[in-house]
């Protein structure tokens, strides 16, 4: 008996997202030190270098931030956007989460709604760094679907591997971080 | 109160895998402030293939999961609220952030290359899950260095193992640093010619 062949998610459609990319945006507001030491503290980062600037300005010029700060930080949200989070959980107790992202934070088209596939899995990272974000920066950044490739489970069904690569620069146009984020959808 | 700083003591790899996991966070090797300020460069020339990296061994409370899911500003409720995590979402615990672990890797190969080195490339996979109170240990293992462009690249294989579900982010880095003797790494940091 022949066994069916599984269906393909990489249909020409989902191949004609690869390269298709966001307007160049600007995260609101700049780099400044309340946002850095939030971060610091956070992960914890606690390299001296990020608010000594004795210790940094031989080498940095200035103060330096971690590095993946702004892959964060870029997507926060200005004041002046509504709130909504008390009708969102108000209409669903259970809610898993209110996004604090700003609303124009989506970007690309999805890939769910062009291949049809029904759940989403974080695969992993892939950074690259080239310099740090200094106070006072203003950081821009743009993604594009770099990648989208068809992949066999285990379990013999098909999966996408879909990576996303967002590139951040700062006002002098220097790059200074690019991520690739891994989803898979299947 | 001030907690005193404990004296670090290393155990290779394999050793520390032998252990009960309760053992392991006493084999901590994450820097104090005063260690990263103080840290003296290791250069190219000391780095040998197969040298572990310093292993930081955690055990992520709940609490801490919370203070990064405030720092990002991520309300997801499986990241602090052990009731929906475990009766809605059917999990073993609050989980741990797949978004923390970009941070904790920059942050530990940026470390290793202090003062003069540069954290280029890092990657890596998200394999398993890692729940709250969880013993971990971020591991990294050169694998292999060459020298291009009169810098010293030096290539590391990593993961976070957990005492549950194994090696739970297998990844790769590259990070360069200088050569005795040789030309400084650049900030902003230029990749070396081919």
């Amino acid at each position: 008996m022949a066994v069916a062949k599984p269906k393909t998610f990489l249909t020409p459609a989902v191949k004609a997202l690869i390269g298709q990319e966001t307007e160049v945006t600007e995260m609101y507001g700049v780099i400044d030190q309340e946002t850095v030491r939030r971060y610091v503290v956070g992960i914890p980062d606690q390299d001296p270098r990020h608010w000594d600037e004795d210790l940094a300005k031989e080498r940095f010029g200035t103060t330096t931030a971690p590095a993946a700060m702004i892959s964060y930080t870029a997507l926060r949200s200005a004041p002046w956007e509504e709130d909504h989070f008390h009708e969102l959980m108000l209409e669903d107790p259970w809610r898993d989460q209110v996004s604090m992202r700003r609303p124009d934070s989506a970007g690309l088209a999805e890939v769910r709604a062009v291949a049809g596939t029904r759940s989403h899995l974080h695969g992993g990272d892939e950074l690259e760094v080239y310099a740090y974000p200094k106070l006072g920066d203003r950081i821009f950044f743009q993604t594009r679907y770099a990648d989208i490739q068809e992949k066999l489970g285990s379990n013999g069904q098909p999966f996408l591997l879909i990576t996303r690569e967002t590139r951040f620069w700062n006002q002098d146009d220097q790059t200074l971080l690019i991520l690739r984020a891994l989803g898979i959808e299947r | 109160m001030a907690l005193a700083a404990k004296p670090k003591t290393t155990l290779p790899l394999d050793e520390l895998l032998k252990l009960d996991p309760s053992e392991w966070v006493q084999y901590d090797e994450m820097p104090s402030i005063e260690d990263l300020r103080n840290r003296q460069q290791i250069y190219f020339d000391d780095v040998e293939v197969g040298q572990e990296l310093p292993k930081y061994i955690r055990q992520h409370s709940i609490v801490e999961m919370q203070r990064w899911s405030i720092t990002m500003e991520n309300t997801h409720r499986l990241h602090y609220d052990y009731v929906h995590a475990t009766n809605h979402d059917k999990l073993p615990g609050t989980l741990f952030h797949g978004s923390w672990r970009i941070s904790l890797f920059a942050a530990w190969l940026k470390n290793w290359t202090l003062p003069g080195g540069w954290l280029w490339k890092q990657s890596f996979q998200v394999r398993g899950m890692v729940v709250a109170n969880e013993a971990t240990i971020m591991w990294g293992k050169v694998t292999g260095k060459e020298e291009k462009d009169g810098l010293g690249l030096v290539h590391i294989q990593f993961g976070i193992i957990g005492e549950g579900a194994g090696e739970g982010a297998p990844g790769k880095a590259t990070v360069v640093l200088p050569i005795q003797g040789g030309r400084p790494v650049p900030y902003p940091f230029v990749p070396p010619k081919d």
